[in-house]
Formats: C-alpha cells, sequence, structure tokens
C-alpha cells in the first residue's frame, strides 16, 4: 500500500514538476516580461525542439525504436501549416489535420517494426528523411521547393500572432504535451511498449500485439513530431527545406541521448544543450562545432546514461533517496526459503480444457527437427516432456506458443480453439501460459506492474490490479510488489515468472525447464506449487531435465528423441524402459 | 604439500550492504576434485569469479600454489594455470568449434603445430559427437555438446585448475554424464578440479571433496564420501548444521 501510494505521489510529483516550469517560464515571458525578444527566441526554440527531442527519445525508450526520420513529420506540420495558413484554416484544425497525417505514415512505418532489428529500422527511418527531402524539393505547388515557402500570420481571438505570444504557446503546449507523455508512459501504454521492448517473446505469451504496439508508439510520436512543426512554423513564418536537413535529425537523437533516453526532464536538457551551447560558443566562429563535439563528448564520459538520469544517480544518496529497485540495505531481500508457498490454494479453473496435438512434424531445410509429434493433456493433468538436448522439445513448444508452423496436416486443439488458426498473442486469451527457463522478466517493470499487465488478458480496469495483487499474495511475492526484477534472486525471478503466468487465468501452463537453475528447496517449492496448479484444475506440460521431480509430478511422460516421440506412459513405465534409457537416463539412478 | 589455490578469510560485498562471501578459508589440494554446493545467493558464483580471478575480494588473500594472486586481469590467472568455466556456457557462438576451443589457449604463446597436436591429444578423450563437427559453428550444438566445448578450451591450454560453475545447468541426465566422464579424464590427466553445483546428484560420484556454503558461509568440508545426500540437503537446504561433525574445521 505505502508502495503504492510512493508511486502515485512519484508520478504527480514529475507532473507538478513539469507544469510549475512551465507556468513559471509562461509568467517570466509574458506578464512579468523578464526576457527580451532574443531570450523569447530561445525559449521558444527550446519548447519546441523539446517535443521534437520528446518524440524521439520516448520513442526510443519505451519501444526500443530509433528514428531520424522524425524531421519528415516536422516537416508535414511545418508545410501544413504554410500551405493551409494561406487558405485560412483556423490553426488548432491545420494542427490537427497534420496530426493525423503524420500518425497515419508513422503507424505504417512502425506496423513494419516487428520485422526489423533497432539499427535496420533506424536505417529506414533514414530512408524516410531522405525521400521527405525529394518531396519537399519537388513538391512546388505546396512546398516552393528550394525556395520554401511564407506562413500567413495567424489571429488568436482576433490579435495578430507575435513572437511574444508565439512563446507563449509554444511553452503551453509544450507543457501540455510533457505532462500527458509522462502520463501515458507511466500508464498502461507505457507498460505495454517496455514489456515489449523487454522482452517480446514474453509479452506475446500474455497477449501483447507487438507489431500493433510498435505501430500504436511510432504512429503517436509521430503525431507529437508534426505539432512541434506547427509550432515552428509559426515561430519562423517562413519554410525553407534547410530545416529538415538531416544533419538537424540527427541532433535529435543526440539531444535524446545526451539528455537521457525516455527521460522527460532529459529531453528539456537535451534540448537545451542543443540549442544553447551551440548559440553560446557562437563568438568562436569556426570553433562552434568542435567545442559541441567536445562538450558532447564530455558529458556521455561522465554521465553516459545522459543528463537527467545521471544528475539523479549522483544525487540521490545525498537526498537519501534510494532508486527504485535496487536490493535493500542487508541483502536481497528474502531468499526463496523465507516463505515456502506451501500451503497455496489456488481458486478452481472456471474452463478446464483438453490439449491435444497429432501429426505435428517441422522441417528446418532439410533436417526434420519434429516428425509426427502427438501429445495429449487432460484437464487438470500434469504432463511431462523429456528427452535429451537438442531433441526437438524447444521446436514443439514453439508450435505450441504459435512462432513455427508445423507442416500440413498438423492438428491441435485446445478446448475449443483451433490453436493452429490463432495467432500467438490470441493462444494467450484463450487459456495458454508459460514460463520461461531464463524467466525472461520484464527488466524495466517492476513485479506488480508486470503481474498486473498480465492480468489484463482476463481482467479489465481495477479488477486486472486486484487479480495481479491476489496472485502475489498466492505466491508469497507482496514483498517483492515494488522491485524490478535485476534486482530479485533468481529464484524469486522465477516465480515472479509463474505469477506472470499465472495471472492471465490459464487452464494450462506450459513450463520451459521450470526447475533449472533453482536450488533443492526451491525445487520443492516449486514441485508444491505445480501440484496445488493440478488440485485447482490448472493443467501442466512441464519441460524439464530434473528427473527426479519431473517424475514424481508427471501423470503421463512422452519422451522426445531426434524429433520423435521414442516413448509414452506412467512415470513408473518410463523409467523401466529401455529405450529411455538408452536416449535419455544413461546410467543415472532412476528412483522415486 | 602447497595447495593448488588457497583462500584464506576471503569476504565480498555488492554494494553498501549486500554480503556475498563471509570469511571463507579454503585450501584446494593438487589433484583433488572439489564439489561446492549452496542453494541459491549462497555466494557460490561470486566464489568461482575469485577463484578464477574475474573478481577481486573486497578483504582476504588469495594464494596460487603459494603465490599470492594477482587481479590485475584474469589473463594472470590463465597464465598461473587457473581457467573458469562460466556458468551458462558462454561459447562464442557464430565461430567454430575448432576456433571456440583454440581461443582458450589464447594467453598461451605456442606455435600452431603444437597446439594442433595438443587439441587432437585433448579430443581423444572426446565424443565423436564433437571430433566430427569441428567445422560447424558452435551455436548450432546441443546444449550438451556446448558445455563439451566449454570444457574443451578450456583444457587446451592444459590447465592447472580448473574451476566450473554449474556445469550441468540445463542439461540432459545422460549429457551431465559425459561432461563428468570427460572432468574425470582430466583429472587423471593431472588437472584440479573445482565444480560449483546447485545439486550434486551426479557429480557427488565423481568428486572427492565436497563443501557446502550458504549465506556466503562454508556450512560443511570434508571428503566427499563422508556425506549423503540427505545430509547435504538438511546442511545446505534447511540451515541447519548440528548433528553432523564437519571435519576440516
Amino acid at each position: 500500500m505505502l508502495q503504492r501510494a510512493g508511486r502515485l505521489a512519484g508520478g504527480h510529483w514529475r507532473v507538478l514538476v513539469a507544469a510549475a516550469v512551465g507556468a513559471a517560464t509562461l509568467l517570466a515571458i509574458g506578464p512579468l516580461g523578464l526576457t527580451d525578444r532574443y531570450q523569447n527566441f530561445v525559449i521558444t526554440t527550446v519548447a519546441v525542439f523539446a517535443i521534437i527531442t520528446l518524440s524521439v527519445s520516448e520513442l526510443a525508450g519505451l519501444s526500443g525504436i530509433w528514428s531520424v526520420g522524425h524531421m519528415a513529420f516536422v516537416a508535414i506540420g511545418a508545410y501544413a501549416t504554410a500551405y493551409f495558413s494561406s487558405r485560412g484554416l483556423a490553426l488548432p484544425l491545420i494542427a490537427l489535420l497534420a496530426m493525423g497525417a503524420a500518425a497515419a505514415v508513422g503507424f505504417g512505418i512502425g506496423l513494419t517494426a516487428g520485422r526489423f532489428e533497432v539499427l535496420y529500422l533506424a536505417i529506414l527511418t533514414l530512408a524516410l528523411a531522405l525521400v521527405g527531402g525529394e518531396v519537399i524539393g519537388r513538391w512546388d505547388s505546396v512546398t516552393g521547393g528550394d525556395q520554401g515557402t511564407p506562413v500567413t500570420p495567424f489571429r488568436i481571438f482576433g490579435q495578430l500572432l507575435r513572437l511574444d505570444s508565439i512563446a507563449t504557446v509554444a511553452v503551453a503546449t509544450a507543457t501540455v504535451v510533457f505532462v500527458l507523455v509522462d502520463l501515458a508512459a507511466r500508464g498502461r501504454w507505457g507498460r505495454r511498449w517496455l514489456a515489449i521492448k523487454n522482452q517480446r517473446l514474453a509479452a506475446i505469451s500474455i497477449g501483447l500485439n507487438p507489431t500493433i504496439e510498435n505501430a500504436t508508439a511510432f504512429g503517436a510520436s509521430a503525431a507529437l513530431a508534426a505539432l512541434a512543426g506547427v509550432l515552428l512554423a509559426l515561430q519562423i513564418g517562413y519554410i525553407s527545406p534547410d530545416t529538415f536537413s538531416l544533419t538537424n535529425a540527427i541532433n535529435f537523437v543526440v539531444a535524446a541521448v545526451v539528455g537521457g533516453v525516455g527521460s522527460i526532464a532529459g529531453a528539456v536538457l537535451g534540448t537545451a544543450f542543443i540549442v544553447v551551447v551551440p548559440e553560446a560558443a557562437r563568438g568562436a566562429q569556426d570553433l562552434q562545432v568542435i567545442v559541441f563535439g567536445v562538450v558532447t563528448i564530455a558529458i556521455l564520459l561522465f554521465l553516459p546514461e545522459g543528463i537527467a538520469p545521471g544528475l539523479v544517480r549522483r544525487a540521490a544518496p545525498l537526498l537519501g533517496l534510494r532508486r527504485r529497485g535496487t536490493a535493500p540495505r542487508g541483502g536481497p531481500a528474502g531468499n526463496g526459503r523465507d516463505q515456502p508457498p506451501g500451503d497455496l490454494e489456488l481458486p478452481p479453473v472456471s474452463r478446464p480444457s483438453e490439449l491435444t496435438v497429432e501429426s505435428v512434424t517441422v522441417s528446418f531445410g532439410g533436417l526434420k527437427a519434429l516428425e509426427d509429434v502427438r501429445l495429449s493433456i487432460g484437464p487438470g493433468q500434469v504432463v511431462a516432456l523429456i528427452g535429451p538436448n537438442g531433441a526437438g522439445k524447444t521446436t514443439f513448444l514453439n508450435v505450441l506458443g504459435g512462432f513455427v508452423r508445423p507442416q500440413k496436416g498438423a492438428r491441435a486443439r485446445f478446448g475449443d480453439t483451433d490453436l493452429l488458426r490463432q495467432g500467438a498473442q490470441r493462444r494467450a486469451r484463450s487459456g495458454m501460459a508459460r514460463t520461461f527457463q531464463h524467466a525472461e522478466l520484464f527488466s524495466e517493470l517492476p513485479v506488480l506492474d508486470t503481474v498486473v499487465l498480465a492480468a489484463r488478458a482476463r481482467h479489465r480496469g481495477s479488477a486486472a490490479r486486484e487479480a495481479a495483487r491476489t496472485t502475489l499474495e498466492a505466491l508469497r511475492l507482496t514483498d517483492h510488489a515494488g522491485s524490478l526484477p535485476g534486482a530479485l534472486p533468481f529464484g524469486i525471478q522465477k516465480r515472479v515468472d509463474i505469477a506472470r503466468a499465472l495471472a492471465t487465468g490459464p487452464s494450462l501452463i506450459v513450463m520451459d525447464e521450470p526447475f533449472s537453475g533453482l536450488d533443492l528447496a526451491e525445487q520443492q517449492q516449486l514441485n508444491q506449487l505445480i501440484r496445488a496448479f493440478r488440485k485447482a484444475g490448472v493443467s501442466v506440460l512441464l519441460v524439464d531435465h530434473a528427473v527426479q521431480q519431473v517424475l514424481s509430478l508427471a501423470d503421463r511422460v512422452f519422451v522426445l528423441d531426434y524429433g520423435r516421440i521414442i516413448a509414452e506412459g506412467t512415470p513408473e513405465e518410463i523409467r523401466r524402459s529401455d529405450a529411455v534409457k538408452e536416449a535419455y537416463f544413461g546410467s543415472v539412478a532412476v528412483t522415486a | 604439500m602447497t595447495a593448488a589455490l588457497s583462500l584464506s578469510g576471503v569476504t565480498h560485498r555488492y554494494g553498501a550492504g549486500v554480503v556475498a562471501l563471509s570469511g571463507i578459508s579454503l585450501d584446494i589440494e593438487p589433484g583433488t576434485f572439489t564439489l561446492i554446493l549452496g542453494p541459491n545467493g549462497a555466494g557460490k558464483t561470486t566464489l568461482a569469479n575469485v577463484m578464477g580471478g574475474m573478481l577481486k575480494p573486497w578483504r582476504g588473500e588469495v594464494r596460487i600454489y603459494g603465490a599470492p594472486a594477482r587481479y590485475s586481469a584474469t589473463r594472470a590467472f590463465n597464465r598461473e594455470g587457473v581457467v573458469l568455466v562460466p556458468e551458462r556456457r558462454r561459447l562464442f557462438y557464430r565461430l567454430t568449434v575448432r576456433e571456440n576451443i583454440l581461443l582458450g589457449a589464447y594467453t598461451v604463446k605456442q606455435p600452431r603445430r603444437e597446439l594442433e597436436r595438443s587439441l587432437r591429444a585433448l579430443l581423444e578423450t572426446f565424443p565423436s559427437a564433437i571430433t566430427n563437427r569441428l567445422n560447424v559453428p558452435a551455436g548450432s550444438l546441443s546444449g550438451g555438446e556446448q558445455q563439451l566445448v566449454a570444457v574443451a578450451r578450456a583444457l587446451i591450454a592444459k590447465p592447472k585448475l580448473v574451476i566450473l560453475d554449474e556445469p550441468s545447468l540445463g542439461l540432459a541426465p545422460r549429457a551431465i554424464e559425459a561432461v563428468y566422464d570427460l572432468l574425470e579424464s582430466a583429472r587423471s590427466g593431472g588437472a584440479t578440479l573445482v565444480v560449483i553445483e546447485q545439486s550434486g546428484a551426479v557429480a557427488l560420484r565423481y568428486a572427492s571433496h565436497i563443501a557446502i556454503l550458504d549465506g556466503g558461509r562454508e556450512m560443511y568440508r570434508g571428503a566427499a564420501d563422508s556425506i549423503t545426500q540427505e545430509q547435504i540437503l538438511e546442511i545446505g537446504y534447511v540451515g541447519r548444521a548440528e548433528g553432523i561433525a564437519p571435519d576440516g574445521h
């Protein structure tokens, strides 16, 4: 409860600071008249550019997408303003049009994001920047080509918009944008995007759709850049192609990195850096570029995570603050042994389902990874799939998860659904959850946020939060609710992974090496936990090498070797099988 | 006899308060196979990194064959004949099996021909699954085979002391046996072994000595046959050391 209150207060604190800085700036340039025309110009530039930096920085911070093509969206906003200003359209309408157009283009590019690695996507956005430049050069009737095009001054409330009032509009808009972006980044959108950025596969396993989410993120970011373009048009009054040069585009990436990627304050500081340092070095003439370069390198050397996060990290000990997610003093809180979830009681599953898989064959090139594999799991059954390393177990899990398509003729039914007709992220919603060998937690999300995100596969609104709390309580993880995964011992991380799967309300949990990396005490706890799953009617598919545990738990065992099922039966039958001994157990004594 | 590796009063903490190792004193005699067991968070990997030269302990003394260990570079440990096989294998996945193994001899300057000869000699004890596939990328091998390559990469420089961090992690029972059979032949060739494991069902059959770690402290040390599986459980995982007389204290 305290942690939650702290988090909320923390969030409000940021919004309040952003609003206060915005309001103070507005007072200074407006009623108080503390600034001269030149200073107003610089302030306006920082406010407008900060929106661009923020759009680049948050896209990278939340979605891991680096764009050097955002100047194209700024251009859309700027040229739309110039073009429609002479046709008498109202400014807010122009802004909406420009943002909509940019969002549509951005969404389209974002749809491809999942297909490319970070660097390739960055090159794709570079292509966008180049195409944008070409369009500006050729579409004379709108852009005025190389000559540029003037912006007809607007009237607001009958008053002609002048530079001073443009400063007010820019700062006010930037403030609103910063507050909204901060709320979105800390809200559901931001949580989903971070999850996908951190662990794509695990995010899909709880029902998130990376393609749509990436596209939405890119579209939203593009819309912000276009809004900045509108303000830029108002400020400079004359749009020419140089404004949208590649050098300027890259400067915003520099601003994002120098300020601190994904940091709101960092976007302002980074922007102030790229605006103010060259201005200040103006006296140095030819040395201007060198000064800028040297200062950039110095900042990255001494504050490698960026100005804003770097300063916070250095100031935190002085202010007696502890960063969220770091281990408390006196050791990682709670080894798994302290809180055994042995007496775990789970509510019975609402719709127990049976999984039947038949005739699954998968070939990679000429190599048959799986051949005619069948497997079935009854409601509430624990079924084990064992076999040597490289036997095809992972491929089989990928077929179940929807990441590998089997050849024609394969059948896979889960309850009423035909799994092979469903995309990977839809399977989570049909009641199939998955845990991972290395836990694969979302490294930038606290435990509670992770489990809430998973609970949204089944619950809406505050019910998801409630379901997440119940799950954490049941697995004795409440003490770790506010921790980031990196601060937790591995055994706890794996339990959080199970909580994430459980929160989706599954009737089947597919567990990939759940015992691997656990010590003996933790293995005992997990054994109890899986028994509790069975009691509650949740079926389990267990893929693991911890033979003793697996054989003590499983109702049925399937053995895979060279892509084929070589044995199937009760644990006792499997223990006695010579074929299995030869392929898998070796001379290890297998006792109950 | 001078211990191959000697730790006295080794203490290490991470950050402000997390004590990973607390006053560990341990002598590894030449030619022995010491199995170190303990639960998660016991300090096992920290100990492996201290022994392998990856991590300079906060306090305490480490000696390699009587000479104080230098933590200036891991290379210094390699030159003294100490090699660490880290957790999760860490092969160079895009390089071939042969390239992976030969890189293990990077710090030992020796002529190419001699190196090839030691590679051939080394691989005599390896299963054909490895020797037939020296020119395929290491990443295409199964987990068990990759662990064998990781062991080979450690052995190519003819080390005196090999430290292995959880060599059985993620391996099928038969594959674990293959790894330990290989380690045993390395030991009969004169190498001293320290193996760290989560649970030692298989390893215990091969080990000569055992130590149990918990909470950064040594809970038990003795000959491998001085203790049963049940007692190991009791000491390391329930946190009770009474009732069993630990020797070596």
